[in-house]
């Protein structure tokens, strides 16, 4: 029996005349039932602002992170102290990510071993407390546990 | 008007690159074929020129880039024009199409049947093309920065080279371990190509060259399956592709993933062309996409190294005369060179700290990953089942892939289409190569499935949608003395 039908398939006697219409019949179902998200009515505008080159309208999301610009040197490293250690399971990560790709090509490195630091914690408590464990020591404070920071071991 | 001619540029510069190499072979569906290649190609070499430019000269490396690519066109541009004016026969030269679309004969019905299938299929395949591009260009707005990747990995290197152009090595720095310095550039140079040709970081950009890739994909499709199956099958599977969620939705995220992905299906399809055709030139355009391959993610690499085990192979057991065996690996390496000239010096020179192949592990370490455990394994399987049944994300993908694999198996095929069983394999190893890299993960191997695995099977995903539909509609029987090579 078995035999028979593999020796239909193979003559083409079912195959492929059937298979066919049965795949371009789903093909056609899936195509038809296809349907794309549905969208905000300021996408159309965003979409002209954009043609336009109209930045306002797109702010840089790294662009917290310009407070330290008037004290970021052109070129060279320093480190970046946030709310916890360097961790690559931690999303706190992000905002290293964020402010190196702010600062190009000065390089941001996550880890307490530069002479100069940029602090980015959530608060002056927690601020205080990474620095004292990192070895750093705040030189100017810019408010709500940001600030630039020198190494002192 | 700048960011057309950005987008022209590389286009041009590609289809001459394609022509130059390609004069004169009989390829089917020329136009589609360059419709599916000029954008990619184009943008890979205008990566790989910046690329050189900066190794040569970091701090002329804007104006060098440009200036070389304009160079380029222009050299190969007029190398065109004065071949075709000497040898104005050749440049059309062409396969006659396939038997059954010769001559129209009213009273076949079959072939009437294919007409009004491969009409509709057109009309599918524009609506649906329509429709992606508007929602792509309505969603872009939303989140014109991309993802994860393409903030943090592609655009950050991409500044480097804007930015900073003598200090653009600032980019491979062991601080910046976690941006892979080791990582391919083929993305952040062709952004920087285009941040330098409009003369600033332009957010639009990133975005076009993402729909560059994406809608190349789609035409991919239509050249291969129109070439060597039917027209219907051709736009169909275009269309299918067009309605694939994860596709559409990693290009607005501006990830490597759907380069790679193409990438890698253009080499593997203009692979199985070659065999097909017997046209050893087909065989060096796939090397150079198989390099850039290699040049977009280093995923790319385990592919090349695959492709080229392959053409080893077929080379080896081709059974012909001794001096003409080795000529398409020689040809595919000829492709591949510039990529992997590129890569090489990265890896040797530059970006220096790799992930997987690093001095921390000895080969025993290796062997207690692949083996050490069930678990692990059990984890990965469990990861390609649950993803590629999904039917919201891949619309039935692998399962029409695998029943095209067993129907084809079981039907005979002989001569020239045999040649599907070379995208079958690729999709196969692909696959079982991220099986085993997968054990080797330096991360956790959760966090690894979570952020990484969708997007692994975008890599083998066209290649999958071509063979299921060559297998599943391949309707007519040759007759005798047709070939479809």
């Amino acid at each position: 029996m078995l035999k028979q039908a593999l020796n239909l398939i193979r003559s083409g006697g079912i195959f492929p005349w059937t298979v066919t219409l049965l795949f371009y019949g789903f093909v056609f179902a899936v195509i038809a039932n296809a349907e794309l998200p549905a969208l905000p009515d300021q996408a159309f505008a965003l979409r002209q602002r954009l043609w336009e080159n109209n930045k306002q309208d797109f702010r840089d999301p790294n662009e917290a992170f310009s407070i330290f610009a008037p004290y970021a040197p052109p070129q060279g490293s320093v480190s970046f102290i946030t709310d916890v250690p360097y961790n690559l399971y931690s999303m706190d990560i992000a905002k290293t990510f964020s402010a190196q790709s702010y600062f190009v090509p000065l390089i941001l490195n996550p880890f307490p071993q530069e002479n100069h630091a940029f602090v980015y914690c959530s608060s002056e408590a927690i601020a205080t407390t990474r620095l004292r464990e990192s070895g750093y020591q705040l030189r100017a404070s810019l408010g709500a546990g940001k600030g630039l920071a020198e190494k002192t071991l | 008007m700048n960011l057309l001619a950005a987008v022209f540029s590389p286009c041009f510069l590609g289809m001459l690159t394609l022509h130059v190499v390609l004069h004169g072979i009989p390829l089917r569906n020329r136009i589609f074929f360059y419709s599916a290649m000029a954008f990619p190609v184009g943008a890979g070499v205008c990566s790989l020129i910046l690329f050189f430019a900066y190794l040569i000269c970091p701090s002329q490396g804007k104006f060098l880039s440009l200036a070389a690519s304009l160079l380029l066109t222009t050299a190969l541009l007029g190398y065109v024009i004065s071949r075709n004016a000497r040898d104005p026969l050749s440049s059309a030269e062409a396969l006659p199409p396939l038997a059954h679309f010769q001559k129209i004969d009213l009273q076949n019905k079959r072939l009437l049947a294919e007409i009004l299938l491969s009409l509709a299929g057109l009309f599918l395949f524009l609506g649906a093309l329509f429709a992606v591009i508007q929602f792509f260009s309505l969603s872009t707005p939303l989140n014109v920065w991309g993802g994860w990747d393409a903030r943090f990995f592609w655009s950050l290197k991409a500044k480097f080279f804007f930015r900073s152009p003598a200090d653009w090595q600032g980019m491979f720095s062991p601080k910046l371990f976690w941006s892979h310095p080791d990582y391919p550039l083929l993305l952040p140079g062709i952004q920087a190509w285009g941040w330098h040709w409009l003369g600033r970081e332009s957010l639009i950009w990133g975005p076009v060259v993402s729909l560059g890739f994406y809608v190349s994909c789609a035409f991919l499709l239509v050249w291969y399956l129109r070439a060597y199956v039917s027209s219907a099958t051709g736009w169909f599977a275009g269309t299918f592709f067009l309605v694939l969620g994860p596709y559409l939705f990693w290009s607005l995220q501006q990830y490597a993933d759907v380069p790679l992905g193409f990438f890698i299906a253009a080499s593997v399809l203009t692979l199985t062309a070659a065999v097909r055709s017997g046209q050893v030139r087909l065989f060096c355009v796939s090397g150079l996409l198989g390099g850039l391959a290699a040049w977009t993610k280093n995923e790319g690499l385990f592919f090349l190294a695959e492709a080229a085990v392959f053409l080893g192979i077929y080379c080896a057991f081709r059974g012909r005369r001794k001096a003409r065996d080795w000529k398409p690996l020689a040809w595919f390496a000829g492709g591949v060179v510039l990529p992997l000239l590129a890569i090489v010096i990265l890896k040797v020179f530059l970006g220096t700290t790799g992930e997987y192949l690093g001095p921390k592990r000895a080969l025993h370490d290796y062997f207690r990953l692949l083996f050490g455990g069930w678990d692990r394994t059990s984890l990965i399987f469990q990861a390609f089942f649950v993803h590629m049944t999904s039917f919201t994300s891949w619309k039935g993908t692998w399962i029409i892939f695998a029943a095209g694999a067993l129907l084809r198996s079981l039907k005979k095929i002989t001569g020239a289409d045999r040649c599907a069983w070379i995208v079958f394999g690729a999709v196969l190893f692909i696959n079982l190569g991220y099986f085993l890299t997968l054990h080797l993960t330096p991360y956790d191997l959760k966090f690894q499935i979570q952020t990484a695995f969708a997007r692994l099977l975008l890599h083998s995903g066209i290649l999958a949608v071509a063979f299921g539909f060559e297998a599943l509609t391949l309707i007519l029987p040759k007759s005798k003395g047709q070939t479809t090579s």
